[in-house]
């Protein structure tokens, strides 16, 4: 997309997710899948930042890890996708697949596979209507895609209701089963970490909106608190956090590795829990209310921060990598 | 004379902080005053980097009245060998005389010297920071990268949490990544300007979580080591500690943030 198409993308998502309900519809409307096709970096970067910001939720998500998974002659494949939901676009987008998460805070593939049957613990972020794409684990060490049907379903409350997140469970008759090729499951988590990772950096930064329209109505003393360095300083360091996690963000889409979007994750759910610690002590007494909308975002930061990696342990595990290499590898060259 | 400097023949200092004035540039006291053969100056600068071995100098002057603040500043271009001026090295916390006192007494530089127009020094002093704060910054932001590459190779085994060190890493990849948008919009022909303030809080940062993990990691090495590696990793810490106060304290980058970048209008 040039300039002009982009902004006219960003301004038709900007609607739909100001709309609230059924953006899936909007979505497919505005033809997202065929922008995701397109053009991946700015179908992703935009919708997601806006859907932090709005504390919205879609199935787009699914619909970008079935693209990374379903490698084209999979996607094309007719007995596969005539037997669910699944549809192909003719952008070439896959529509309608859901496709199951990993447990709360994990990476690891959500499903094990043996003797014909698939046992799954992971998440949905929309609730499935038909089959379920799942990454398993085989027992000789390798992984399949499995589709499956019939799992127990627990339409999550929890933090935040609000996010429709649905935990899917059991031990089921797995059909369809492909090998998959680790490196196609890694690209999917990444795809998957940059779009959760620009959904956390929205949320962020409406936090810090919110907290500064608030810092500078609010009048104490006969000013506005923003007056005040301690106040001044919290929003400052927010800023600073949001800005680096866009950097490392943009590092990520420059060089899309596993490693960079699992960098760029981690820092962004780490500017997320910032942002909403700094933000809550700002907005004060009426950001502990639910009159006030920054609860949301505070819940919806730490739902999403356990998707596809929670930023603990992703910090932790890059730790244990750099510190059985012993070395740091090159990073971003100039 | 700036193939001078490029060449590595020359070495120049910035003149701008006074005793009285570190974080308040703007109200800084060195005066020069006019003569018939140039500007006179009067007065006295300090935290002037390396000015000991510096051939000439950036010096920010006083040259409207007092009350003028940011206005009444000039920028002179000044030979450090200058009759009338003189340098007394400070020796820092880490052991290194890295910067000095410079004091000017009755020191003649001519009206050519002038950087600017009289009464913009201001400008001068505010378009050269930037600059410090992007290609300066990328430097640093390189020696770290190695540093943290040695500090891998030597920590012994458990000596430090994964945790920790994955949350080092990830401050300087931020800065790194941020500081690479600057040098490409520098490249670029772009203005920079407060926004730099960004990339010198995210080095600070990373600066001091990648030497309090050495110092935690190799503590009897920071701590008790006499040999040159040792010696080392010690100075890099000691340094570190200035990287929040130099160059624009990191108190000062967020005012800076604050009032430009968020717009929250004036503080207090």
């Amino acid at each position: 997309m040039d300039a002009a198409e982009r902004e006219l993308f960003a301004k038709g998502i900007q609607d739909a997710v100001g709309r609230g309900d059924g953006l899936d519809a909007a979505l497919a409307e505005l033809g997202w899948a065929d922008a995701l096709a397109a053009d991946e970096r700015t179908a992703v970067s935009v919708l997601f930042e806006a859907q932090g910001g709005a504390a919205a939720t879609s199935g787009a998500l699914d619909l970008l890890l079935a693209r990374s998974l379903l490698t084209p002659e999979l996607a094309t494949d007719s007995g596969r996708l005539r037997h669910g939901s699944v549809a192909s676009s003719e952008g070439g987008g896959v529509v309608g697949v859901a496709v199951v998460l990993p447990a709360f805070g994990l990476v690891t593939p959500p499903g094990e596979l043996a003797g014909g049957a698939a046992t799954v613990a992971g998440f949905c972020r929309t609730d499935p209507a038909g089959p379920l794409l799942v990454a398993c684990a085989t027992g000789d060490g390798g992984l399949a895609l499995a589709t499956v049907d019939g799992l127990d379903r627990r339409v999550i409350g929890g933090l935040d209701p609000d996010l429709g997140l649905v935990e899917v469970a059991g031990r089921v008759p797995a059909t369809d089963n492909r090998a998959l090729d680790p490196a196609i499951w890694a690209a999917a988590v990444a795809a998957g970490q940059r779009a959760i990772a620009h959904e956390l950096v929205g949320a962020a930064a409406q936090m810090l909106e919110l907290a500064r329209e608030h810092a500078l109505d609010r009048i104490q003393f006969g000013v506005p608190i923003a007056t005040f360095q301690a106040v001044r300083h919290k929003l400052a360091e927010t800023y600073v956090a949001i800005e680096g996690a866009r950097a490392a963000l943009d590092a990520a889409w420059d060089d899309p590795s596993p490693f960079d979007a699992t960098v760029a994750k981690a820092t962004a759910g780490r500017s997320a829990r910032l942002a909403a610690k700094h933000c809550q002590q700002v907005l004060a007494g009426i950001g502990f209310t639910t009159e006030h909308p920054f609860h949301r975002y505070a819940r919806r930061v730490r739902a999403l921060d356990g998707l596809l990696g929670d930023t603990r342990s992703l910090t932790r595990t890059l730790g244990e990598q750099l510190l059985a290499q012993r070395e740091l590898p090159p990073i971003l060259p100039l | 004379m700036v193939p001078r400097l490029l060449s590595g023949e020359e070495l120049w200092c910035q003149g701008f902080s006074e005793t009285g004035t570190g974080s308040n540039l703007g109200a800084l006291t060195c005066r020069a005053t006019r003569d018939d053969d140039g500007w006179v100056v009067n007065g006295q600068k300090v935290w002037t980097s390396f000015a000991q071995y510096a051939q000439r100098c950036v010096l920010l002057v006083r040259t409207g009245t007092p009350e003028s603040v940011h206005r009444g500043i000039t920028a002179l271009f000044v030979d450090m060998d200058s009759p009338g001026l003189s340098i007394r090295p400070i020796e820092a916390m880490h052991g290194v005389p890295e910067f000095s006192e410079v004091f000017y007494d009755d020191v003649l530089v001519p009206f050519d010297r002038q950087l600017g127009e009289e009464g913009q020094g201001w400008a001068v002093a505010m378009d050269l920071l930037p600059y410090e704060r992007s290609t300066a910054l990328w430097h640093r932001g390189a020696y770290l990268h190695r540093r943290f590459g040695d500090l891998l190779a030597t920590v012994p085994p458990d000596a430090l949490s994964a945790g920790e060190v994955g949350d080092a890493f990830l401050h300087l990849f931020a800065f790194r990544a941020r500081s690479l948008a600057t040098q490409h919009r520098l490249h670029a022909g772009e203005h920079l300007g407060a926004e730099t303030s960004v990339d010198k809080i995210l080095i600070a940062t990373a600066e001091q979580a990648l030497f309090d993990l050495a110092a935690d990691g190799l503590a009897a090495e920071t701590v008790l080591g006499d040999d040159a590696a040792s010696a080392r990793w010690r100075s890099d810490y000691l340094y570190s500690r200035a990287a929040t106060i130099y160059g624009g304290s990191s108190e000062i980058q967020r005012n800076i943030v604050a009032r430009r970048l968020l717009d929250l209008g004036n503080d207090r």
